[in-house]
């Protein structure tokens, strides 16, 4: 029973074991491993030889195959008893059509009811060739698509300490692959380090997030970074790279007209300050100009009387003492002498008045050549006619503390505006006046130098210091208390110079006192 | 009057003076009473000045140039209307010489005095103008003389025509 059942169970096995090769797709052809000879060919075998079973049972396994296959057809099977192991190899094959595919041929040595035998399967690989064709077209397709991108694209395994490129592509090569970039070792993936500024970061909606990295070179690019899983389910860093450099270049250029718009604006802005500074001083000077008119006719009218009134005085005591020398009341030596004492003290005051009298004639006259009423007018002048009578006006100011010397060299007359210049030296000799802080000398010259009448003002006051210096022409600027000074001063007469067509220059020592030249055209 | 100290004597003649300012007037009129024989007119207002000048005979006008209710200038003018042989005068404090020449020239004026003056100078205009007058007035009346000799020579020329014809 025991053996029957073996037998059946054996029966059964190899009846699977048929049914198996039989029901393959693969050509299985059974070989004996003394001869080499086939033994066995299932119905895939049979059409793919094309051939009847008795034309391949017994025949060798190689020669199967093609003349110019068979050797290896041989060695295969010779290694397969030998190596007692599987082994697979791409093998040609004609096709009972003529064709040539090729085949995957599969070898392996096995026991079968104590005997050896070779199992050789053989599978068309065309189609798997043309799989692996198309595979292999699609990957290049893709490659060349993303070569082609116009941005630089990276891919990093993201997971290792020092992250292995996986891929970039053309686009991103070329970026790197500058003579700047080579020059200084730098590539895509480690750009930082030559970093010129701290990388200006975003990030994204999507969660990647982009990065401007500006390298020493001047070249500047946008990094766009995010994280995908790859088809090994590891994170991996995708790193798109953009060329900003240009952009960069341009909204540089862009913020650089800005800068310079903008200072033009405050340039503008600052004239227009001048202009208006100088308008409200030209403002000022016509009020002055009517003040001093009225002032002067205020007190001209009283003066004409005091002065002539003091001159009749003097000419009454002249009568007086003539009658008195005709007249019997000073006969007396005594009575004539107290008369003349009375008449002398009075000779002296009238005197005294006479020149008081002319002082304030000179002032007054000095205020209006000093406001020049017919201010807009244009006049042949000889300017040290209006230094003179800016000095009488400061005169009060200079009086026993500051010494006044005049070198006045031989000047033509200019065609200037006289209140302006007026101006100009008063403001000039005013500071000079401040300057000094005890007792000092302004040193007043004149002279012709090629073309130029030359005005220069010394003082031996306190100097002005080096850093101060730049400042002075400065509208507002003072370094006298708020209240004293306006700063204005310098900044009227650096721009009634400049409206004459003039210079004005500037030498001081610290200590030991400032010169301001003045240069005007002479014609 | 001193007329007896006067080293002028015998030009005396009438100055009219106008100033709204009573000191100006003092003074003037103080002094060419003290230095001159000329019989001074002072008066505060151009309007009362020139109802004098209307009715009295006079040689010489000087005048403020600003005062309140007629400056001086068209004072002098209505002068002109009045008497155009009388010498005018302005006597200007605003010392605006531009102004005080061209009224000069508008007005026909003989001089212009700036305050605060000098009494020298002051008498020498006064005495140039005096004697400007003087003169006008001569030939005024040579003038009148030659029209009468004319009148009479015509009456006679008429006179023997008729007897002849
Ligand atoms: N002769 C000078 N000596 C020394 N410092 C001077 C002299 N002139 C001008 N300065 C300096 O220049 C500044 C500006 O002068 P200015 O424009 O006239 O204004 P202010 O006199 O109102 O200060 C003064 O405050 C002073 O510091
Ligand atoms: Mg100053």
């Amino acid at each position: 029973m025991s053996t029957n059942n073996e037998i059946e169970k054996l029966r059964e096995s190899e009846e699977r074991y048929r049914t198996m090769i039989e029901m393959a797709c693969d050509a299985i052809f059974v070989v004996d491993a003394e001869s080499g000879s086939v033994c066995e060919v299932n119905q895939s075998g049979l059409i793919m030889t094309g051939l009847a079973i008795e034309e391949i049972v017994g025949r060798p396994v190689w020669e199967l195959f093609p003349e110019d296959e068979r050797d290896r057809g041989r060695e295969l099977f010779d290694t397969a008893v030998r190596e007692e192991r599987g082994r697979r190899t791409s093998m040609h094959f004609v096709r009972p059509d003529g064709g040539r595919v090729t085949l995957d041929v599969t070898t392996a040595l096995m026991r079968l009811s104590g005997r050896k035998i070779v199992v050789q399967v053989c599978r068309d690989a065309t189609e798997r060739d043309e799989f692996e064709r198309q595979q292999a077209r699609l990957s290049q397709y893709y490659e060349r698509l993303l070569d082609s991108l116009p941005v630089g694209l990276g891919i990093r395994a993201a997971i290792n300490a020092t992250p292995k490129i996986e891929f970039e592509n053309q686009t991103l090569k070329r970026m790197f692959d500058t003579a700047a970039c080579k020059g200084s070792g730098i590539t895509w993936d480690a750009c930082r380090a030559d970093m010129d500024e701290q990388p200006r970061i975003a990030i994204t909606d999507d969660g990647s997030y982009a990065e401007e990295r500006r390298l020493a070179n001047g070249q500047t690019f946008l990094y766009t970074i995010s994280y995908v899983r790859d088809l090994l389910d590891q994170w991996c860093e995708v790193t798109i790279v953009q060329d900003f450099t240009r952009r960069r270049q341009l909204e540089d250029d862009l913020e650089q007209v800005n800068r310079t718009l903008e200072a033009r604006v405050q340039e503008r802005t600052r004239e227009l300050e001048e202009k208006q500074t100088q308008l409200a001083q030209a403002e000022k000077m016509a009020s002055l100009g009517s003040l001093v008119a009225g002032v002067a006719h205020e007190i001209n009218t009283p003066l004409g009387a005091l002065t002539s009134n003091n001159d009749l005085f003097i000419r009454a005591i002249v009568r007086l003492k003539k009658l008195l020398d005709t007249s019997e009341v000073t006969s007396d030596a005594a009575m004539k002498e107290r008369f003349d004492r009375i008449l002398d003290s009075i000779d002296e005051v009238t005197s005294v008045n006479k020149t008081a009298g002319e002082r304030i004639k000179n002032i007054v006259n000095s205020l209006r050549s000093f406001a020049r009423l017919d201010r807009s007018e244009k006049d042949r002048v000889d300017i040290r006619d209006g230094l003179e009578s800016t000095l009488t006006l400061v005169s009060h100011e200079l009086k026993n503390r500051v010494e006044v010397v005049r070198r006045y060299g031989d000047i033509p007359p200019i065609n200037c505006f006289p209140n302006q210049i007026n101006q100009v030296f008063m403001n000039l000799l005013v500071n000079a006046s401040h300057a000094i802080k005890d007792k000092g000398v302004i040193t007043i010259r004149t002279a012709l130098e090629g073309g130029w009448v030359v005005v220069e003002i010394s003082d031996t006051g306190s100097g002005i210091p080096k850093d101060v210096l730049p400042k002075i022409f400065d509208p507002g600027f003072t370094t006298k208390g708020s209240g004293v000074g306006t700063g204005l001063g310098l900044s009227i007469v650096h721009q009634i110079i400049q409206d004459h067509g003039g210079k004005i220059l500037v030498t001081s020592k610290p200590g030991e006192g400032t010169t301001f030249r003045i240069e005007l055209p002479a014609r | 009057m001193t007329a007896s100290s006067n080293t002028d004597a015998g030009r005396s003649g009438t100055i009219v003076i106008v100033d709204d300012e009573e000191m100006v007037l003092t003074s003037l009129r103080s002094f060419l009473t003290l230095e001159t024989d000329y019989e001074v007119q002072s008066f505060l207002s151009a309007k009362e000045a020139l109802q004098y000048i209307g009715a009295n005979d006079i040689d010489v006008v000087m005048s403020d140039y600003l005062m309140p209710e007629m400056d001086g200038i068209s004072f002098l003018a209505e002068v002109k209307k009045i008497r155009p042989e009388v010498p005018r005068i302005i006597l200007t404090g605003y010392a605006d010489k531009e102004n005080a020449i061209k009224a000069i020239n508008d007005v026909g004026l003989f001089q212009y005095i700036e305050k605060p003056w000098d009494n020298d100078d002051l008498l020498i205009i006064l005495r140039n103008g005096m004697e400007k007058q003087r003169l006008m007035k001569k030939l005024q009346q040579k003038i009148e003389e030659i029209n009468r000799a004319y009148g009479e020579l015509e009456g006679l020329h008429k006179e023997i025509v008729k007897t002849f014809v």
